[in-house]
């Protein structure tokens, strides 16, 4: 079997934006852990040849245990990619990727999809918890403030459980998230010496949210500011009363359409997005842009025109 | 942990190696027959056979091949 459309999605069901996934299951198709992921850095920030050890020592321990603890699935019954309305059978071979956008589309056409299904396989620090790369169910580091510092989680405590999801790694912990809810509360169980702990951590409003441009199946979302020009001069920011790091810079006399249509015009000096007093540079900006909105969405742009202060509806595209 | 222990625990688990590309891919085949020859399986069925007689776990790599 060398085809993702021969394989049952429902057994193999990862992050289809990778390239690589590891899973480890007994003879009866129960997966025990998978080993993989990554985020917007790179492709390889999260992996390591130690921390795929660790995990297979990890399910070894398991598998050789007489209480065996299984991820539950989307479903029982197999499903295939050909059987998914909408699929194409070219015949050809297909990218993981295009499994998703696949999926996607039929949840389209379902009338399914709605706009929190674009952040999947949510990093676990949008919940405070930074795991080790080369043991991956152990926490590197827990972000102040944060649920999981809410909950009591410590650097140093291995998370064994999180939304029901056994952990063994990193790849485990997204898959546990990508199932939790866009709000409430989820049980994490952690082991700190010889100690088990178990609480609820509480999901923040948007805390799904992660960078998702690396992403192939979620290009045709990212948008362009389509707003670019030079940064000002600290004099430049001074003689407008604008602090030194605040963003300020003025559109260049080509103005794309989509910009032009929502009123903005060449010298125009560009403050922001939606009044949020950003502090970056101009490529930054658009940065900002790509990262924190998507394409359909409605902003408004702030802008110093002639000394006047104006705000101006813009819609993203690409 | 030295070396052959690793490799000893690399080699006891089974494997099945889902590339996506790989079938379109023909200058794959010479990996392929690499990967055969150090112990891959690319039949999930025969793996899950090994595995059960064996008692071994499964550990199933999907990738694309670049």
């Amino acid at each position: 079997m060398t085809r993702i459309d021969n394989a049952d999605l429902n057994l193999f069901e990862f992050d289809y934006d990778l390239t690589f996934m590891v899973f480890f299951l007994n003879a009866d198709s129960e997966v025990y852990a998978r080993y993989g992921g990554r985020d917007a850095k790179n492709a390889d920030s999260r992996q390591s040849l130690a921390g795929l050890r660790y995990t297979m020592q990890s399910v070894l321990r398991t598998h050789e245990s007489a209480s065996k603890v299984f991820a539950r699935k989307s479903g029982d019954a197999p499903r295939f990619l050909r059987d998914v309305r909408g699929s194409r059978r070219s015949g050809r071979c297909m990218h993981c990727h295009q499994v998703k956008e696949t999926l996607n589309a039929n949840l389209r056409k379902q009338g399914k999809w709605s706009r929190d299904l674009v952040w999947r396989y949510p990093l676990p620090e949008n919940l405070g918890l930074e795991l080790e790369v080369d043991r991956g169910n152990l926490l590197r580091q827990v972000r102040e403030k944060s649920p999981a510092s809410v909950a009591g989680l410590r650097s140093g405590d291995m998370v064994q459980r999180l939304n029901g999801v056994p952990i063994h790694s990193f790849a485990d912990v997204q898959f546990a998230l990508d199932r939790a809810p866009k709000a409430g509360r989820i049980e994490v169980v952690w082991r700190r010496g010889k100690e088990t702990l178990t609480e609820r951590l509480t999901l923040p409003e948007g805390w799904r949210k992660s960078d998702i441009r690396w992403r192939p199946s979620m290009q045709h979302l990212i948008p362009s500011a389509r707003l670019y020009g030079d940064d000002l001069t600290l004099d430049e920011k001074k003689a407008l009363k604008l602090p030194a790091q605040r963003l300020a810079f003025r559109q260049r006399d080509s103005v794309p359409a989509q910009a032009r249509t929502a009123g903005v015009r060449p010298g125009d000096i560009i403050l922001g997005i939606d009044d949020k007093p950003l502090e970056m540079d101009v490529n930054g900006f658009l940065r900002y842009v790509e990262s924190n909105y998507l394409v359909g969405d409605r902003v408004t742009v702030n802008l110093l025109r002639a000394g006047e202060r104006m705000s101006l509806s813009m819609h993203l595209l690409r | 942990m030295t070396c052959r222990f690793v490799l000893a625990l690399i080699a006891g688990f089974l494997a099945w190696a889902d590339a996506p590309l790989m079938a379109q891919s023909r200058g794959s085949r010479r990996g392929d027959a690499q990967a055969v020859k150090n112990g891959w399986l690319f039949n999930l069925e025969e793996g899950k056979t090994q595995a059960r007689t064996s008692g071994k776990p499964l550990m199933v790599v999907l990738r694309c091949v670049p």
